[in-house]
């Protein structure tokens, strides 16, 4: 089982209190990005391009405190920018554990050996290794030669000082669902607790605009990799949530379940774009224009968007809110099938 | 729902003119509308000119042109927080910082690695130095 069970009841608790509470739209996991400022320059990432000053500004660790309390999500992950680049990062993750909130640190693990004496091992805790594929197509993703390497070795020291570590692997155009299965294997074999994986999104502004899975290659991509799943295989992440992957289940993006929050503001709509900010979660709730979002919006920039994190919450909720779900979800944990 | 400047809960912004003057006539709005558009889409510095002669150089992070008193946020390049300024206040933009969005091509990338490979190199990309500002 790839999330403990604390987690999950935690998880399962507030979505149920939320459905009885009549709640509509809850976030789940907030996405909290303290800095811009990357130690690397991936092609396919439109997060890091900012002028200098931009890339130097920071969320303090109170600001990001204010945040996740108001919008109370369990989940709190902190991507960016390279989130150990932060000096207070250490503070900042201090603070969200003492508010027990369960912490994805995203980081390319270029620092994290470095700085893992920062941290102290908690259920509360995860570092999600960015991880795109073997060595060779890792290496070319981030463009940089090493990183890989860099990334396994400060994957088993984490793991060999008590840490949870998951992997968090997004896959384009092009991929060899063969040499993801392999890859697959490697991670486990390095001992992380799950894996989690994400087609990519077309961000405008990234350099890359053309290798970016459409809906229905994502569908072929990911029924290939998982039309046989093994079983030594834990994800991070639901079964429903790979099973739309695979074109099984069919989903509506929830945009409100992965707000983000950064030195901008709260962001519109979503996490992957960037339509403008407001000062607080409520203000974000009460003026974002939700239906224009999503599939049946018919929006083109939500056309082949699959990323998890629209429709992981999505999963989450089917998961813990329907009898179908529920059923689908305990058969794929208790057979490894999807 | 939309929130008006002079009453924003704001945590990073200060309004640049408290009492702005009324908006000059002269100024074609619906340009400069179009021009805050995209200075929002912009990965670079702007430069505004506002009224009573005031000049404000910095990054757009920001713009509400439908709530009742438009404004946009920005990041000066001096550094501070926040600035709030009303769509009334402005006079012109010029987009006067590099797009650091431009030229980063996935060509550009492909030609930089098969020209790394024929050398028996290996291409890579750097984020861009901080201190070339």
């Amino acid at each position: 089982m790839a999330v403990p069970i604390s987690q999950m009841w935690t998880v399962a608790s507030y979505v149920l209190g939320k459905r009885l509470r009549g709640v509509k739209r809850y976030p789940l996991v907030v996405m909290l990005e303290p800095l811009f400022r990357c130690n690397l320059a991936c092609a396919g990432c439109g997060k890091i391009q900012y002028p200098p000053h931009v890339l130097k500004r920071q969320l303090s660790p109170q600001e990001c405190f204010d945040a996740v309390e108001e919008a109370g999500a369990p989940i709190v992950s902190i991507p960016g920018g390279e989130p150990l680049l932060h000096p207070q990062i250490d503070e900042i993750v201090r603070g969200l554990v003492e508010r027990k909130k369960y912490i994805y640190l995203c980081t390319n693990a270029l620092l994290l050996e470095e700085k893992l004496s920062l941290f102290t091992p908690s259920k509360y805790l995860s570092f999600s290794v960015h991880m795109d594929g073997p060595r060779k197509e890792h290496d070319l993703a981030v463009c940089r030669m090493g990183t890989f390497d860099a990334a396994v070795s400060a994957i088993k020291a984490a793991v060999g000082k008590g840490f949870r570590v998951t992997t968090n692997t997004t896959l384009f155009e092009g991929t060899d669902p063969d040499k993801v299965r392999d890859f697959f294997d490697s991670m486990m074999a390095l001992g992380v607790e799950g894996m989690m994986v994400s087609p990519g999104y077309s961000y405008s502004k990234a350099p890359d605009q053309e290798h970016f899975l459409e809906r229905n290659r994502t569908q072929e991509l990911f029924r290939v990799i998982f039309s046989r799943p093994k079983r030594q295989w834990r994800f991070n992440q639901t079964p429903l949530f790979i099973r739309f992957l695979m074109g099984k289940e069919n989903f509506q993006c929830t945009p409100w379940g992965n707000p983000t929050f950064n030195i901008f503001g709260w962001q519109k709509p979503c996490y992957l774009l960037q339509e403008g900010y407001v000062k607080s979660f409520q203000e974000l709730m009460q003026s974002t224009e939700w239906d224009n979002y999503g599939t049946p919006s018919r929006n083109k920039k939500c056309a082949n968007c699959m990323v998890h994190s629209g429709y992981e919450p999505t999963a989450v909720d089917r998961t813990f809110t329907s009898l179908s779900g529920f059923w689908q979800t305990a058969r794929s944990t208790l057979t490894g099938a999807f | 729902m939309s929130i008006t400047p002079t009453t924003r809960k704001s945590h990073a912004t200060t309004i640049a003119a408290q009492t702005p003057e009324p908006a000059d006539p002269t100024v074609d709005r619906a340009r400069l509308s179009s021009e805050v558009e995209k200075a929002f889409d912009y990965r670079g510095d702007v430069t505004l000119s506002l009224s009573r002669g005031r000049v404000l150089e910095g990054y757009v992070f920001n713009r509400d042109a439908d709530c009742p008193i438009p404004y946009l946020e920005l990041f000066p390049k001096s550094g501070g927080p926040g600035v709030t300024v009303l769509y009334d206040e402005l006079l012109n933009i010029r987009f006067t910082g590099q797009d650091t969005a431009a030229g980063k091509s996935w060509d550009a990338w492909q030609k930089k690695v098969k020209e790394a490979e024929s050398n028996g190199t290996f291409a890579e990309l750097y984020p861009e130095t901080l201190d070339e500002d």
